[in-house]
């Protein structure tokens, strides 16, 4: 079932990795190398969990992915733009128009109230008043928190407030969504909620997401697993495959999921 | 345009922090009041000063005659009378020199009815007022003829005019001078103070001849105390005075290598030192007062510096969300630009508010030009541009993940 359900996307390429490479500088010459050299690309339509222990990179390779950063060796092709070479304003753009970020903190404006930290990428990417203001009143309403808009974050549960995010992040539909734990300050039932709305975009919208998570219990609602050991991708293929049964299901635990 | 989006951003933040966005602008605000007050004061003592050159006349030259010297005992200038009508018309030939007026002045008393007033009487030709830019505001001034006639006829100054006759028109009545009649011709305008400080409408004037031979009659007819002099322009006002100077010595034939006997004062330069020494006064206080603003500038950029700092996460948030660099910049420029502009506005309002205080007050003339508030404004503007610029820039230059992670 899953496999037809891909085939019928029409299978464009978002995410294009090539020998993907990030390595820092340290004072003289010296270089700690963080990636070295990932391949992997992700289709239109996928929701991938990216998976591993703390210092293997996966963070690094968030940020490459979401345009934050660039790779100091290889290709990353977003939606077929190479952004090696891109000035720090043309990133910003990518990130405006093709990518919407949920961080683990949620990362809320706390000044603002919910309609307008909603908005606020519509902002940047030069949209009107009168249209902002309906597409985050849609927006919320898409994760039922219509009734919120006026609310400051911090009047709202963490559950809520990373509702909003995800609001926010889909604000300029982008071609991909990008979690960063988006569950590692939520309790367990919220964390659910929050990863079945995740599901609920991927499947109902063909929304793209990437999923940053060391928690299997969290990498089990993706459908496809890309483990990152060391820099290197450990293992990259179908979540039901590589973890075993899903949740619920009483199946062992994978990685260190620590609750 | 994204421009009135991003100032809303701007003033929410400083809405967020209202004391310390009000403190902040305090600093502009005593910057630019001091500026105003200062300049205003400044203003002030220059128009002060200019208004009492200008009621001294223009290019004018004042001829003393010289000091009298007997038995090593020296009197002052003018004291000693060698200079005549005479020497008045022959100056009058000199080209350049379009009026000469000879001067002699007493002080004696006036008594119109039971009032009376002792004042300076100053015997003068019509060509006195000319060269003094002098006028009546009622009636008018003797003329030539009256001059040559010995007429008993007087136009009294304003201070005059009110000692002896209250609220009651003086032009037509006849007052005493020395138990004779005068008829007054005229009422001067009022002219103010002179530049040292003497009421200058405390005068009343005759014709010169009236004055020598019936009022100060004295041991040498025709001598004059002094002439002013005008030059018909400034610029050749250094060669006219050499050509007076050349002409006395000549007339009164005083030898290569002797003292004259007489002295030729360049009242317009004088004036002029005058003026520019209230001008570099009241550069002085804009100066002064200008420390404050820039202290107020440092305010700002200090304030804002801390305001970036503290706000990393928010920038790396805008970032992440697609903020370009200029937007940021843009942000937090405008805060420091909104501060600088609303506290030099306050300022501008506290320094002429300050000012009007002053003159009330002090009793000190005190003059608001559009200049100096368009100056305040340009200034406070420059000052929000310049010290906003650094912290804006830093915000802008913000690695987006070192700006996420910052806690």
């Amino acid at each position: 079932m899953l496999c037809t359900n891909l085939s019928k996307m029409s299978a464009k390429i978002i995410i294009q990795a090539i020998d993907l490479r990030k390595s820092y500088a340290f004072g003289e010459g010296e270089t700690l190398a963080v990636l070295h050299g990932l391949n992997f690309r992700i289709e239109a339509g996928e929701f991938v969990a990216i998976m591993g222990p703390s210092g293997s990179g996966k963070s690094t390779l968030m940020n490459i992915l979401g345009c934050l950063d660039v790779p100091s060796g290889g290709r990353y092709l977003l939606n077929d733009a190479d952004t090696a070479h891109m000035r720090p304003d043309q990133l910003a753009e990518l990130r405006n128009r093709w990518i919407g970020f949920v961080f683990q903190g949620f990362n809320l404006l706390p000044r603002k109230n919910v309609e307008d930290n909603v908005a606020l990428p519509l902002l940047y990417a030069g949209v009107g008043k009168a249209e902002r203001r309906r597409k985050a009143a849609e927006l919320l309403f898409r994760v039922g928190l219509d009734q919120r808009a006026r609310h400051r974050p911090n009047q709202l549960s963490g559950g809520q407030q990373q509702r909003v995010a995800i609001a926010r992040a889909l604000a300029n539909n982008p071609k991909l969504i990008l979690a960063d734990e988006p569950t590692g300050n939520l309790d367990t039932q919220t964390s659910g909620e929050i990863m079945a709305l995740f599901q609920e975009l991927n499947r109902g919208q063909g929304q793209t997401i990437v999923l940053v998570t060391h928690e299997a219990d969290v990498a089990r609602h993706a459908r496809r697993l890309i483990h990152i050991v060391d820099g290197r991708i450990a293992e990259d293929g179908p979540v039901a495959e590589l973890l075993g049964p899903p949740v619920g299901a009483g199946g062992e635990r994978a990685g260190e999921g620590t609750r | 345009m994204i421009l009135g989006e991003i100032l809303a951003e701007a003033l929410q933040a400083m809405g967020s922090n209202q004391l310390r966005t009000a403190l902040t602008m305090l600093g502009m605000i005593i910057g630019v009041g001091a500026v105003m007050l200062m300049l205003a004061v400044g203003e002030g003592v220059q128009f002060m000063v200019n208004t009492s050159i200008a009621s001294m006349g223009s290019n004018l030259f004042i001829v003393l005659s010289g000091s009298s010297s007997a038995g090593g005992l020296r009197g002052g200038g003018g004291t000693l009378p060698t200079l005549t009508v005479g020497d008045a018309q022959a100056i009058g030939e000199v080209s350049g020199v379009s009026d000469v007026a000879p001067i002699v002045f007493g002080t004696t008393q006036l008594v119109y009815g039971p009032s009376n007033w002792t004042t300076s009487v100053v015997g003068a030709n019509p060509a006195y007022f000319r060269v003094r830019d002098w006028f009546p505001v009622d009636g008018t001034v003797f003329m030539d003829s009256d001059v040559r006639s010995v007429t008993r006829v007087v136009v009294l100054g304003q201070t005059v005019a009110r000692a002896l006759f209250g609220d009651e028109n003086p032009v037509g009545k006849t007052i005493r001078i020395k138990n004779s009649p005068y008829l007054v011709l005229g009422l001067l305008e009022a002219k103010g103070q002179s530049l040292d400080g003497r009421d200058q409408d405390d005068s009343a004037f005759v014709p010169l001849t009236t004055a020598q031979r019936q009022l100060f009659g004295n041991q040498f007819p025709g001598m004059v105390r002094f002439m002013m002099v005008e030059a018909a322009s400034q610029e050749i006002m250094d060669r006219v005075e050499k050509e007076i100077v050349d002409l006395l010595r000549e007339r009164h034939r005083i030898r290569e290598g002797q003292e004259e006997d007489f002295s030729v004062r360049n009242l317009t330069a004088l004036a002029q030192t005058a003026s520019g020494a209230t001008k570099a006064l009241s550069a002085m206080l804009g100066a002064i007062a200008s420390v404050s603003l820039l202290v107020g500038g440092i305010g700002i950029m200090n304030i804002m510096l801390v305001s970036v700092t503290e706000r990393t996460r928010e920038i790396g948030i805008r970032l992440a969300i697609g903020a370009r660099r200029r937007h940021i910049l843009l942000q937090f420029l405008l805060e420091a630009l909104i501060i600088s502009l609303a506290g030099s506005f306050i300022g501008a309002l506290l320094g002429v508010g300050g000012a009007w205080l002053v003159s009330t007050l002090a009793e000190l003339t005190v003059v608001i030009t559009a200049w100096s508030l368009l100056l305040a404004f340009g200034v406070a503007a420059a000052v929000g541009v310049f010290f906003g610029f650094y912290p804006a820039r830093k915000a802008a230059e913000l690695h987006p993940i070192e700006a996420l992670r910052y806690q």
